[in-house]
């Protein structure tokens, strides 16, 4: 063999290499190479896509969320700042995520006009603007669900970085700079309620029996078997309490001794009459939330018991504890995807859906008349609320706020609130305290109200 | 020396008939194409009916030269066949209207007929003069010159000299001169092998520190894998062996340069004048080609986009071509050629592409050893080994195999310098491996032989290869 055969075998052997590996990559033969049918199938979807006018998203009443600009096929989302997250995007180079990734399928399938499928949602845009604005910059989420339904009216997120659909790009750029900045808060992130959460462990000492624990609070609450005693916020020593006042005063102590009477197997059948420890999947996410299986330790119990320890949920998962005990025990499925239009048809309709039963009618109605004074002294008092224009139905506000402690000294906190139309939830993730969420759900209260009339 | 002479209408006739299967296929895959393009819209169908008669002018030429001078027809067969290929692309894209293909096909046609008219004509006497390879120094220090005075930057390359209306890519014959400067020079007997090797060097890294300055860095990639390919084949044993050492070491220390100067700049925060700047620019350039090639989504938007609108293109050409008009990868009728005609014709189309590459490379490379002159051996090799590369690197830099460089491949890319002198570059090889030439092939000079020359090696004429 010459050197010149040499040399050709050596390029003939590199063509066969490159032929092959670029038929590998091209995936001519399915089957050969699964990631690269998946990149076909993404690229030809992606490439398909591009000859559809995309289905534009409305609210409830029929406003527009996303709209195709004349002589464009891609839809603008009309108000980035409070509809990023809930929206998405559906970018063959970026992904898919939001409404857009969950209902790509019918916004970006052409129908006989070569228009996508137009999506209605729950949201009512109003209260999901005035949502959005409540949060002013702060990581964190407001939730408004629908108490008979469900549905939700608003969902605003908001994260470390800004975030822009209508510039991508930019926004996940600077998102991928900063860890933890590339999810929606409100749905995804799972922290300790705090002492929003002692209502799981008052429902299953209700449930247990233990109407009216008296218990005198001396400060601090030393569970069996440690020596890490549990204090109340600021050290306070609030004397003797039953559960109205307990839950009114957000005492740890009585909490936690509350939990070890109501014991570990109760508490945990509460928590997962809660479905706290299932996946939720909704229409346009999967809720997620743990409580660590089961309460191994006094101390395990005494810590879930006032909402900290092992109990992780998200704020939507919060809201929903409180709507079930605004709907005298039904938990209602939250959903954001209403129905579908495309031409004449109607479709797609989600329905009312209820997810569990996790309390009496009886526990509930206890419940509720436990968290009226609690409501009123956060100034979500009847007559507060009156003089704010909210009609009387609306006016009667069952609440309880708290402050978690979260890895890394973080304090994430809570705001929940219902009345007998929607239940609110203001999550802020690195807030200071609860205390300064009063006035913002008071101000929500009073904008749902407008949108409460015109329901 | 007997001047070039025009066959007779006998030989004609003959030399037609000898042709007439290679043209035939050539027309039944003239109209193959066609129907490809009739299925691509109106307007590919159009242009290319435009373009069908100068196209069949122009392949058949080469075919018919090559039946009358006794040259392989084969080669003649895989340049039509690339030059068709190439032109129905480029209908379908759009990008360059119909007259421009016509003038390019009719200035590469008469550029390499008048090219090999004059090698005839003149190559006996120049050949044997000792000032030949200085002259084709001069040459490209003269192009160089050129570039640097009155040279027009595109992309920040400057790689182009408009005279008129027209834009020449003066790089392109660049390649010619460096291809005649190795074949004097590595073939001449005269010169001991170090000699040989360390002027044929020079020469390289001479043209290597002009490349850098006009930032033209895939003539660069493309006049290494050529030199390294002809020291291999002309150079014996270890001197072979020490060459890809060598230029394997040379890469290693020039990428091991090539990051720390970056990384001194970087540091520095601003870059400095002068030379520092010119090594930065180019380090930084290749720094970004590979951080592209190896994540282009990391900047989906950005410099990574026209990767990523490629691998789009190849995933989505599927056997014969797709119908998704909506992928538009930039730059599609030149870098990033390969992706488009996998695309829009097919992968079978492109796996047939990369095959008639390496058919071109093996017949011109065995056409060209026919030749009785150790240089037309060594050009006619350098010549299909460029022709060779000039597709190896696209293709694999579209497909992300390695970092994408602007070379564009030759008879399928839009370029007319590119397609001039690619056409003479196969010509000349068709010509140094024809039997029936005008001329004989130029004897070897008559000198006297080095004593430290090596002879066990394959200088002894004609070369053993």
């Amino acid at each position: 063999m010459t050197r010149l055969d040499r040399v050709l075998a050596v390029c003939t052997a590199t063509v066969l290499l490159l032929t092959f590996a670029f038929l590998y990559t091209c995936s001519l033969l399915p089957g050969l190479a699964p990631k690269a049918d998946s990149q076909k199938r993404a690229a030809q979807e992606a490439a398909r896509r591009q000859t559809v006018t995309e289905g534009e998203i409305f609210d409830k009443n029929g406003a527009f969320l996303t709209q195709v600009e004349e002589g464009k096929s891609t839809a603008v989302c009309l108000y980035p700042q409070a509809l990023s997250w809930l929206v998405g995007y559906n970018d063959p180079a970026m992904g898919a995520a939001g409404l857009r990734a969950v209902c790509g399928s019918e916004l970006f399938t052409a129908r006989s006009d070569g228009r996508g499928a137009a999506l209605y949602t729950t949201l009512d845009l109003p209260l999901q603007l005035f949502a959005a604005s409540l949060l002013d910059g702060r990581e964190g989420s407001v939730i408004v669900l629908d108490n008979a339904t469900g549905a939700i009216r608003a969902l605003a997120s908001c994260g470390p970085t800004a975030f822009d659909v209508n510039h991508l790009s930019d926004s996940l750029a600077a998102a991928n700079q900063q860890e933890g900045a590339l999810y929606r808060r409100g749905t995804y992130e799972t922290d300790p309620p705090g002492s929003a959460g002692k209502v799981i462990t008052a429902a299953a000492a209700l449930a247990d029996g233990i109407i009216d624990l008296s218990y005198s609070d001396t400060g601090s609450f030393t569970p069996l078997g440690t020596s890490s005693a549990i204090h109340n916020f600021a050290d306070q020593t609030l004397g003797r309490l039953d559960l109205g006042t307990a839950l009114l005063h957000s005492s740890n102590t009585y909490f936690a001794h509350l939990g070890t009477l109501v014991g570990s197997a109760q508490l945990a059948k509460q928590a997962e009459a809660f479905l706290i420890g299932r996946d939720i999947p909704l229409d346009f996410t999967t809720l997620r939330s743990s409580y660590g299986g089961v309460f191994a330790t006094p101390a395990q119990l005494a810590q879930a018991a006032f909402g900290q320890g092992k109990l992780e949920i998200t704020p939507l998962h919060l809201a929903m504890i409180y709507q079930s005990i605004a709907a005298n025990g039904e938990m209602r499925k939250p959903y954001l995807i209403d129905h579908y239009v495309s031409g004449k048809r109607v479709y797609g309709a989600s329905g009312v859906k209820t997810l569990a039963r996790p309390i009496s009618g009886a526990t509930a109605k206890k419940l509720r008349e436990l968290l009226h004074p609690v409501a009123e002294s956060y100034g979500l008092d009847e007559a507060a609320l009156k003089s704010a224009d909210v009609p009387a139905p609306l006016s009667t506000v069952w609440a309880k706020s708290g402050t978690a402690q979260c890895p890394g000294g973080r304090l994430h906190c809570y705001l929940a609130a219902s009345n007998s139309a929607y239940t609110y939830l203001i999550s802020i993730n690195n807030g200071k305290s609860s205390a300064d969420l009063y006035a913002p759900m008071k101000a929500l209260i009073t904008a749902s109200a407008s949108g409460w009339d015109k329901k | 020396m007997s001047a070039v002479r025009i066959p007779s209408c006998v030989r004609l006739r003959t030399s037609v008939r000898a042709a007439a299967p290679h043209l035939l296929a050539l027309a039944l895959l003239q109209v193959l194409l066609a129907l490809l393009a009739l299925q691509k819209g109106q307007a590919a169908f159009s242009a290319l009916m435009s373009l069908y008669l100068p196209l069949a002018a122009a392949v058949g030429t080469f075919c018919i030269a090559c039946a009358a001078f006794g040259a392989d027809l084969r080669l003649a067969l895989c340049t039509g066949v690339l030059q068709e290929i190439g032109a129905a692309l480029q209908c379908i894209l759009g990008a360059v209207s119909v007259r421009a293909l016509t003038a390019q096909l009719a200035v590469s046609v008469c550029g390499a007929l008048a090219l090999c008219a004059a090698y005839e004509r003149w190559s006996a006497r120049l050949l044997q003069a000792p000032w030949l390879p200085w002259a084709a120094c001069g040459g490209t220090g003269a192009l160089y010159l050129a570039l640097l005075v009155l040279g027009t930057t595109v992309s920040g390359t400057r790689a182009w000299l408009r005279i008129g209306g027209l834009s020449v890519q003066l790089t392109e014959f660049v390649k010619l001169f460096a291809l005649l400067f190795w074949a004097l020079v590595l073939t001449d007997g005269a010169r001991s092998l170090r000699h040989r090797y360390l002027l044929a060097l020079g020469f390289l890294a001479a043209n290597a520190a002009a490349l850098m300055l006009i930032n033209e860095l895939g003539t660069l990639l493309l006049l290494c894998l050529t030199f390294a390919a002809l020291c291999a084949l002309t150079l014996p044993g270890r001197f072979g062996l020490c060459n890809a050492l060598g230029a394997g070491g040379a890469l290693g220390l020039g990428a091991l340069a090539a990051a720390l100067v970056t990384r001194a700049a970087d540091a520095m925060g601003t870059v400095p004048e002068g030379l520092f700047y010119m090594l930065w620019r180019v380090c930084r350039k290749v720094a970004d080609r590979v951080a592209i090639a190896a994540d282009p989504g990391a900047d989906a938007y950005g410099a990574g986009y026209q990767a990523l609108a490629a691998r789009r293109a190849v995933l989505l050409g599927g056997a014969l071509g797709s119908r998704y008009k909506a992928v538009n990868v930039p730059v599609g009728e030149s870098d990033y050629v390969f992706p488009v005609l996998i695309l829009h014709m097919g992968c079978l189309f492109a796996a047939a592409v990369v095959f008639v590459f390496l058919l071109t490379l093996i017949f011109g490379a065995r056409g060209a050893l026919r030749s009785a002159s150790a240089f037309e051996q060594a050009a006619g090799v350098g010549c299909s080994v460029m022709i060779f590369c000039s597709m190896l690197v696209p293709v694999a830099g579209s497909l992300g195999f390695v970092p994408m460089s602007g070379i564009p491949m030759s008879f399928i890319a839009a370029g007319g310098t590119a397609q001039l002198t690619a056409s003479m570059m196969v010509w000349l090889t068709a010509l140094f491996g024809a039997s029936r030439r005008a001329v004989p092939a130029p004897p070897a000079p008559a000198r006297k032989e080095c004593a430290a020359c090596q002879t066990d090696s394959d200088f002894v004429i004609p070369i053993q290869l």
